[in-house]
């Protein structure tokens, strides 16, 4: 189980990723970078926002880091308040919807997310079969 | 002049042939069992706000028929004025007719079944309703209008085909009736309304149509076109989403989930099947969607 936005939930978050026939058949069209930023929770433990860049292509994810935020480089960035993140890695809301509701701020071309929609949903498939402990969950 | 042997041909002709074929008359449709249900849905939905969200519904249809009424002439001045053809001219004509009669239709519908509930009904606008369907649109074609310089004329209209047919008919338009129209039919509900969406979204498949033959002419015949789509999209998106995302209701008549899936569908479908994106599946699908229609 890993504590997300971690080095070793980034790190889970790539093999889960590369592991997904789902996702490599979904994303075979799409060769950006993206970033997931965590906004600031410092009762949870995260002093400060933290992002997990992910270095995607055709369906591979060659690697995931984790970067602040500043420190980005990736075309497109989704950024949300670590309960927003939890209820999408959970399957509680949907990716997509949280972007159009402004629960999650999405930064880069809309046009290039919604051509490859599913795309994005099968990346978020992939992230909900990372083991992942949630910090705000008893133990 | 006389139309060429290659417009009497033409897709856009064909669209307006159609049109002349399937019209029908919105003081027609029969709206007196609406009438009588309207109360009815409010009495017994009352609990899950049924008539609230039906007249945002239908606040919406009213106001986007009527902005895109008045909005649509300029695109016929600006098919002359490039040149576009006399067969463009020609269904941009029916189409306005069209419009007309899908605002007579929601404007009747508002006077004849809604009645005294509709007081107030334009507090669903403002946002990015207001913004997407009314405003934007407006602005661009008094651009259209204006324009006076051929070049810009030509990326003026490619942007206003986009908003309009893509932006408003395709993602916003088509997307509502068809959730209107299949929230209604699953509980059998005012099918004097849903003999109007199944007409009006028929007519709207014929616009949209056009729209995706004009880009992707304008696109054939110039590549820096499809930057202009692009972006036209890129700046509308977040109202379109938006405008969508105003339907969320503790229990929602249509879905928004879904709502959402057919927008963003829609415009996967018109992206490709105007040769904008690489998915030879949206195309097709569209195709068969609009089948009935074109």
């Amino acid at each position: 189980m890993h504590r997300p936005f971690t080095r070793a939930w980034a790190d889970a978050l790539r093999e889960a990723i590369n592991s997904d026939a789902t996702y490599k058949s979904a994303a075979a069209k799409w060769t950006w970078p993206v970033a997931l930023v965590l906004e600031a929770d410092p009762a949870l433990g995260y002093e400060e926002p933290v992002a997990v860049e992910l270095a995607l292509d055709r369906g591979t994810c060659h690697a995931a880091t984790l970067v602040a935020p500043a420190a980005i480089t990736a075309p497109f960035t989704l950024r949300a308040a670590y309960p927003v993140w939890k209820q999408i890695v959970t399957g509680s809301l949907d990716a997509v919807t949280a972007v159009t509701m402004g629960q999650v701020k999405f930064t880069g071309a809309l046009t290039t997310l919604l051509l490859h929609v599913n795309a994005a949903k099968a990346l978020v498939g992939a992230a909900r079969l990372v083991p992942t402990a949630f910090p705000d969950e008893a133990t | 002049m006389p139309l060429t042997r290659d417009q009497a041909a033409s897709k856009y002709f064909q669209l307006y042939a159609n049109s002349k074929r399937l019209a029908w008359d919105p003081a027609s449709v029969d709206v007196r069992a609406d009438i009588a249900q309207w109360s009815r849905i409010k009495a017994e939905h009352g609990d899950i706000d049924a008539t609230t969200q039906l007249l945002q519904l239908i606040a919406l249809f009213h106001a986007g028929e009527e902005s895109v009424t008045t909005t649509l002439a300029p695109y016929v001045g600006a098919a002359a004025r490039t040149n576009a053809g006399l067969d463009v001219e020609m269904f941009l004509a029916s189409q306005l007719y069209e419009e007309a009669k899908h605002f007579e239709f929601f404007d009747r519908y508002v006077k004849e079944v809604v009645g005294p509930d509709a007081a107030g009904m334009d507090r669903f606008l403002p946002g990015p309703p207001q913004q997407v369907l009314i405003d934007d649109l407006a602005e661009v074609s008094e651009r259209l209008r204006r324009e006076d310089d051929p070049v810009l004329l030509r990326a003026t209209f490619v942007e206003a085909i986009t908003h309009y047919m893509g932006v408003v008919e395709a993602m916003l338009a088509r997307t509502g009736y068809r959730g209107a129209h299949e929230a209604l039919t699953l509980r059998g509900w005012l099918p004097g309304l849903q003999e109007g969406f199944r007409l009006i979204r028929r007519d709207e498949g014929r616009h949209v149509a056009f729209g995706i033959h004009f880009i992707a002419d304008a696109c054939a015949r110039d590549e820096s076109m499809r930057a202009i789509v692009q972006r036209t999209f890129e700046r509308h998106l977040p109202n379109v989403l938006g405008t969508v995302a105003s339907f969320v209701y503790p229990h929602p008549l249509v879905d928004v989930e879904q709502l959402q899936g057919y927008a963003i569908g829609a415009y996967q479908q018109f992206m490709a099947a105007a040769g904008l994106a690489d998915d030879a599946a949206a195309a097709q699908a569209l195709v068969l969607e609009l089948d009935e229609s074109v």
